[in-house]
């Protein structure tokens, strides 16, 4: 899309916020008006609370994204490699993976009670369910050639496993990674809301408790800048992806 | 192709025998570890003490109401937002003009979480159930209408000039060609809106319309009641199992062939 096209789509936004600046009211209790927001967010970078929270919620974010890649990328490998873990574990994971995040998290702060292992736990737990699902789909995927050449190059199981088969998952756990990290910062901030444990999330929440209105606003678009850096980041990384994996056979001939 | 399909192969339906004992051993091992006292966490009670617990909460009036309020409430929601979806992506899927001036600020808007704009609906509507409806037909809006307006772009221009040969008019050209052959990705559409409108049906009523089972999950967890914490859960889990069963089979039998593509 080029640049013109971009700025022409934002017109609508871009018009509805300076209607709403120029008849808006910085006092409203429903509606503040943009320079509100503004003077609002100002105040909470200038006591330290903002970054506090965006810092918190985004070591929190990276975090679960990390451990849920890791831990995703391993059960998906194994439920790939062995076709027995994968009947086994298939209907119970179809059922846990439907579960709300909502109403798990309950049973996490039940389990480990407001802190933030219960948290980034939480979040592992409704996040690393896409990363599970493609690993799974790319390893079943790997050209049978592929492991004909490891054996005949009488690679041991460990050799075969890191030379040939981890590389060619890489570019499936990047592009599920375009789901999973939408998904794990929009868990983020639920658990934030959810539990009250410090971030955005629940700053968000506080300042509606207090109405405070123009914070509520400032925050959802301080929310919404962080949304668009995760997006764009997981992006980039599925332009990667496709970068590494565009040469690589897609799929066994069937 | 297909292998050949017996009566009894139809009649018996396949177990996945691995699966149900690895599910079985999996709830065992818990209960094991719970009763022998391996796992020490405080509040985790152990599945049979969760499955006790399950007849005394299905008996309960209370729940039923909770639980009609949950469903009422994200079906409502799911409805309109389903509706406005169809709606706004037709006009989107059509018009090229429209598409261009409006993507980006549809993007900006989409990317926000929806959960981050229940503090502003807890604001304009209170702690009320038109909260609850205005987050969940909100959350339901747009994954039907981004798949309603991609699924339209895609429509083999050539049935739009048969219909514009026959001379049928705009609206019918709609209802008729071009909605229809878009029916794929706005059944995907409908059933990815479906899941997130139990959620945010729940979330809300955890932090904000104070009914229904998010409310009851929150009153289980507070009053220290692990068991019945756990039979929500489960409740609900079996509710979005069977929701989404639901609408595959309705959506097999009223658009075959739809949700395949």
């Amino acid at each position: 899309m080029t640049v013109r096209k971009w700025a022409r789509g934002l017109v609508p936004l871009a018009v509805s916020l300076l209607l709403w600046q120029v008849f808006g009211r910085d006092d409203s209790l429903y509606f503040p008006r943009p320079s509100a927001w503004w003077t609002a967010i100002t105040r909470q970078w200038a006591d330290g609370s903002l970054l506090r929270d965006t810092a918190a919620t985004t070591g929190r974010f990276l975090l679960a994204l990390i451990i849920a890649t890791v831990v995703g990328a391993l059960i998906g490998f194994a439920m790939a490699e062995h076709r027995g873990v994968d009947r086994s574990l298939n209907p119970t994971f179809e059922f846990l993976r439907v579960l709300p995040a909502a109403v798990t998290v309950p049973i996490f702060v039940l389990m480990l009670g407001y802190t933030n292992q219960m948290a980034v736990t939480a979040i592992v737990f409704a996040s690393m369910w896409p990363m599970i699902l493609a690993t799974r789909r790319a390893a079943a995927d790997i050209p049978e050639l592929l492991r004909d050449v490891g054996a005949t190059l009488q690679l041991t199981r460990s050799q075969v496993i890191r030379k040939i088969l981890l590389p060619s998952l890489f570019p499936a756990v990047f592009l599920a990674l375009r789901v999973a990290g939408p998904i794990t910062f929009v868990v983020t901030i639920l658990v934030e809301m959810l539990t009250g444990i410090s971030g955005t999330g629940s700053a968000m929440f506080l300042a509606q408790q207090s109405y405070q209105s123009a914070t509520v606003y400032g925050l959802i678009c301080v929310v919404a800048v962080m949304a668009l850096l995760v997006d764009a980041g997981a992006g980039g990384l599925e332009r990667l992806a496709t970068a590494f994996g565009g040469t690589r056979p897609r799929r066994r001939a069937a | 192709m297909t292998a050949p399909i017996t009566r009894a192969a139809l009649l018996v339906p396949r177990v996945n025998l691995p699966g149900l004992v690895a599910a079985v051993g999996l709830l065992a091992a818990w209960q094991v570890l719970v009763s022998t006292g391996v796992i020490t966490f405080v509040f985790l009670p152990g599945p049979l003490a969760i499955a006790g617990k399950l007849p005394t909460l299905l008996g309960a009036a209370t729940f039923w109401q909770d639980y009609g309020h949950t469903l009422t409430y994200s079906l409502a929601g799911w409805g309109l937002g389903a509706a406005i979806g169809i709606v706004v992506g037709s006009a989107l899927g059509i018009s090229k003009a429209l598409r261009e001036w409006t993507t980006t600020s549809l993007t900006v808007l989409r990317l926000i979480p929806a959960i981050a704009l229940l503090p502003i609906a807890a604001l304009i509507f209170g702690l009320s159930a038109d909260l609850e409806l205005a987050l969940v037909t909100y959350v339901a809006t747009w994954p039907v209408l981004v798949s309603t307006a991609g699924g339209i772009e895609k429509v083999d221009p050539l049935l739009r000039d048969v219909a514009r040969t026959l001379r049928i008019s705009r609206l019918r050209e709609l209802t008729q060609v071009v909605v229809p052959s878009a029916i794929g990705p706005i059944l995907v559409g409908l059933r990815l809106s479906l899941s997130s409108a139990l959620v945010l049906a729940i979330v809300s009523e955890m932090i904000g319309n104070p009914a229904g089972l998010g409310n009851a999950i929150n009153m289980a967890r507070n009053a220290l009641k692990p068991e019945l914490t756990f039979c929500y859960i489960a409740v609900v889990g079996v509710t979005a199992v069977a929701l989404n069963g639901i609408f595959n089979a309705l959506s097999r039998v009223l658009a075959p062939g739809g949700g395949q593509r």
